[in-house]
């Protein structure tokens, strides 16, 4: 049942995703700035998405993606926070530094200390926790200056909504992935925690594609 | 079990925060446009006191040229018709007693129109010579101290600066039952500051927000980009100070 479960979550993923990609693509010039560099991003999950479904279907072992996946999803969002948080004059400074920095540390720890057979805990759980500072610093920035009835803020509110959701949500699951796999704990109880987290991907991308939606077809005057 | 207590508390977390961000959100947007509709219907109000006080100023002005001067050159016409009819010289210090009167309250009406002594000598002077008529005017003490300016404001400032000095003199002579009237003026590096003093009966200033000298000196005030304070209560005298920033 639970592994039925993150199947239809798994599916409802990927249609979402889909959709989304679909709408980025179609109303990509009508789309705000910060939004249109949400497209690098959807591109990447939707491909992992595939990918990782043809591996396991032809038997072949896909944790590996999940390190490639780290590492462009870093770098994705570090592209769209880099516009969305450029007004901080820290961010503005230093994010270009720390995406590189980052970055590295991440391809170094695939390399050297999590192998790609493995789970990269360390990564992931880096990852998850710039991000989430990444949404945290936005919303402090935006409190006061953002009108909210306004389609486009929302949009980026709800994005940011939804990075704090999913990756707080997640974070202990990734962090736990490894020690849970080195222990060897039950199977049927690790299966729960990705149902979890499956169950928070789909409101993730549920939540990014009714931002590109709001953000895609809100009236504009000109 | 200590994982999904983990999961549990870091979404309710982010879920307390998001939902803490958007009510608080819309509660300080529901402020700011609060605020907003306040401001505008001040800004409203200044403009209305604005238009009544011209209006005003525009009668007394008529009423002056009516009363004052038209009256007495009406005199010196007939006087003049007189003349001419009788051939007979004698109302002709009349005349020229009328003619030196009308002459006198032009002057003087011109004067209270706009200050010659701003105009031509600047705001310090200027002050010196209105509290020197008010204290001439009135059994008051009228006290004026200035510090050396080292660069005279623009007419604008200045002329402003004076009219609220006026109002506040106006108002203190009239209102105040002040024993002591103190206008100060002063400078420093970063400000312009022109104050006023009365140990008089004092006001409510909330209450007196809604007259038309109060609010002229406010709009004066704002014209001029400065910033004006009032600080008085029933008994304890008033405190005016209108300072502009000079950097």
């Amino acid at each position: 049942m639970v592994r039925e479960f993150i199947q239809y979550c798994t599916f409802s993923a990927q249609v979402t995703l889909g959709i989304g990609f679909l709408l980025w693509l179609v109303r990509y010039r009508s789309l705000p700035g910060t939004l249109q560099r949400m497209g690098p991003f959807l591109i990447l999950s939707i491909l992992t998405q595939f990918v990782s479904v043809y591996l396991s279907r032809q038997k072949i072992p896909n944790l590996f993606l999940l390190h490639y996946y780290t590492v462009l999803e870093w770098v994705c969002w570090a592209f769209f926070y880099a516009y969305l948080l450029h007004p901080a004059r820290f961010f503005r400074t230093y994010w270009p530094l720390l995406t590189a920095i980052v970055t590295a540390l991440l391809i170094a720890n695939s390399i050297w200390l999590e192998p790609l057979d493995g789970f990269n805990s360390n990564a992931k759980t880096l990852v998850q926790l710039l991000l989430l500072g990444a949404s945290i610093s936005y919303f402090f920035q935006s409190f006061g200056r953002i009108d909210l009835s306004r389609p486009v803020p929302f949009a980026l509110i709800l994005i940011n909504f939804a990075v704090l959701i999913y990756y707080s949500g997640s974070l202990f699951i990734f962090m736990f992935s490894k020690i849970l796999n080195q222990y060897q704990v039950d199977f049927g109880q690790q299966r729960l925690f990705w149902a979890i987290n499956g169950l928070l991907y789909v409101l993730f991308v549920l939540l990014i594609l009714i931002s590109i939606w709001k953000a895609a077809y809100r009236k504009t005057t000109s | 079990m200590i994982l999904f207590a983990g999961i549990f508390i870091m979404l309710l977390f982010a879920l307390s925060f998001v939902l803490f961000f958007f009510f608080s959100q819309r509660k300080f947007q529901g402020e700011q446009v609060k605020a907003q509709r306040r401001e505008l219907d001040y800004q409203q109000q200044l403009l209305f006191t604005s238009i009544t006080t011209q209006e005003q100023e525009r009668e007394r002005i008529a009423r002056d040229l009516h009363d004052e001067i038209g009256s007495k050159l009406n005199v010196v016409n007939l006087h003049l018709h007189r003349l001419r009819k009788s051939q007979d010289l004698s109302p002709l210090g009349d005349i020229l007693g009328v003619l030196n009167q009308t002459i006198h309250r032009t002057r003087q009406i011109s004067h209270e129109l706009l200050s010659p002594t701003l105009q031509n000598f600047g705001l310090v002077p200027a002050l010196e010579e209105l509290c020197e008529q008010y204290r001439e005017a009135s059994s008051l003490e009228v006290a004026f101290s200035a510090s050396d300016l080292k660069k005279s404001p623009d007419l604008d400032t200045a002329l402003a600066l004076f009219r609220i000095a006026q109002e506040c003199l106006s108002n203190g002579t009239k209102y105040s039952q002040a024993q002591h009237l103190v206008l100060t003026l002063q400078e420093s590096p970063q400000m312009l500051a022109l104050s006023y003093r009365d140990d008089g009966q004092g006001f409510d200033p909330k209450q007196a927000k809604q007259g038309l000298g109060l609010q002229n000196m406010e709009s004066r005030s704002r014209l001029i980009g400065a910033d004006l304070q009032i600080q008085s209560a029933p008994g304890q005298g008033v405190h005016i100070t209108v300072q502009k920033p000079l950097v």
